[in-house]
């Protein structure tokens, strides 16, 4: 025992090492880490709290209180086009217990129209698509910012 | 004089041994008493029949709740439950962009970066493609003339969230990960921003954001599909090109689709097991 006595000071040395390591790793690993795999795993329920701006469905939040509008759209060539394409998010219109807080953004100008109905070689060719100067051209009309809508309603572009 | 410097050495010693021995057991007694401290209050969780993968009751989601009611509810969500899945059929993709304006206003990506994106493909004849993407396709394309095109085409891009992806691989703290219903996330808080996932990705969907300085890039609307809604971008695309299913429900039109058509997915070769499944892709699209 009396020859013995580095082979103690080593353990010590040896507990002491290790204990620092395990408490480090309390220290400053997250409590969730590791409960699924590695990573943390309270970052999903963090992930899943993130508000929704792009809300609703297709027609049915707007229905409530434009009736008229949402019903000529359903049955029109634009049923498969979201409201909230040419109008703002929902967010910035109602508030959450379904009260009007600010006016509705919407986007009249013929930039928008062009997004889908401009002429591309790459669009497929049941869209129906116009070279937009040309068009107007042929309307006799000049390029303005709302030029579009002032022929065709959105709501329902070509009723038949 | 020799007597007292033994004295003296013998104290140094002892008074050595003794502070490493009460050093030592202080430090055992910390760490097994933080050991028990935490299995007691496990016990203490499983008692109280707490469950922390259901996730409690928080009204988040604005807008009116006269919507159709969603697949299923926040509250209800179990993530082992669910295997998402993405489809994009690029026949019917006209280029339109809304997927890409959804996605920036859903979740407030920052300017010249984008989360979605959609690229033209104008195949020449024998001379390989000339790809164009204008801000992303965040505007809507223009149209271009470029001689001897034998096609063009549309194809609308995303996070492909890998079974086996190199990003989650290479992160060094465990912030990015994927998730038990396949999705591919990133712990935002504790990212370290050092971008070895950015030079990683194979696809190139991700980007260091601008003003949190961490990795950023497309979470499938987290947030969203896990209150029954479906992306942003799915919602937004007024053709269908977009499609979002879950891979669990046998029932799942998607899941269909997938499991009776011959899909493809981007860079095979790269043998990372994509989760976005395309229709349609053309052998210069990589």
């Amino acid at each position: 025992m009396r020859y013995a006595k580095h082979i103690f000071r080593l353990a010590l040395l040896l507990i002491f090492v290790i204990s620092t390591i395990i408490i480090v790793l309390r220290l400053f690993v997250p409590d969730s880490f590791g409960k699924y795999g590695n990573y943390r795993a309270d970052n999903l329920k963090e992930q899943m709290e993130i508000p929704m701006i792009w809300q609703g469905t297709r027609n049915d939040s707007c229905i409530v209180c434009h009736k008229q509008n949402t019903n000529k759209k359903i049955y029109s060539k634009h049923k498969n086009v979201p409201c909230m394409n040419c109008h703002g998010p929902i967010t910035e219109h109602v508030s959450r217990d379904n009260k009007k807080i600010a006016v509705m953004p919407a986007l009249k100008s013929w930039k928008n129209c062009a997004r889908c109905h401009q002429k591309l070689v790459a669009r497929a060719h049941v869209l129906p698509q116009v070279d937009i100067v040309d068009h107007l051209k042929d309307q006799g009309t000049s390029l303005e910012e709302n030029v579009c809508i002032q022929c065709h309603n959105p709501h329902s572009p070509k009723p038949e | 004089m020799d007597d007292n410097k033994e004295i003296k050495d013998k104290e140094k010693s002892m008074t050595r041994s003794e502070f490493l021995a009460y050093m030592s057991a202080s430090f055992t007694f910390m760490v097994g008493s933080s050991i028990f401290g935490r299995f007691v209050t496990e016990a203490e969780a499983k008692a109280a029949g707490k469950d922390n993968t259901k996730v409690e009751k928080k009204d988040s989601s604005g807008g009116s709740n006269t919507d159709t009611k969603p697949k299923h509810t926040e509250q209800d969500y179990d993530p082992f439950n669910h295997a998402w899945i993405y489809l994009i059929d690029t026949n019917k993709c006209i280029g339109c962009g809304m997927c890409v304006r959804a996605c920036k206003i859903e979740n407030k990506v920052p300017d010249k970066f984008n989360r979605t994106w959609v690229e033209r493909y104008h195949i020449l004849e024998g001379r390989g493609a000339l790809i164009d993407s204008p801000e992303g396709g965040l505007n809507g394309f223009q149209p271009e003339s470029y001689s001897k095109v034998t096609k063009t085409f549309f194809i609308p891009k995303i996070c492909n969230h890998c079974k086996k992806s190199p990003c989650s691989q290479v992160c060094p703290v465990g912030a990015s990960y994927f998730s038990p219903d396949q999705v591919q996330l990133i712990d935002q808080k504790r990212c370290i921003g050092c971008g070895y996932c950015i030079q990683a990705c194979p696809y190139s969907s991700r980007f260091m954001h601008p003003d949190k300085h961490v990795a950023d890039k497309c979470f499938w609307c987290y947030h969203r599909i896990t209150k029954g809604y479906d992306p942003a971008c799915v919602h937004a695309c007024p053709t269908g090109t977009r499609k979002f299913g879950d891979m669990t429900k046998p029932d799942d039109p998607i899941r269909m689709i997938i499991s009776t058509e011959r899909v493809q997915v981007l860079r095979p070769e790269m043998l990372t097991i994509p989760q976005v499944k395309y229709l349609g892709l053309d052998m210069e699209v990589r």
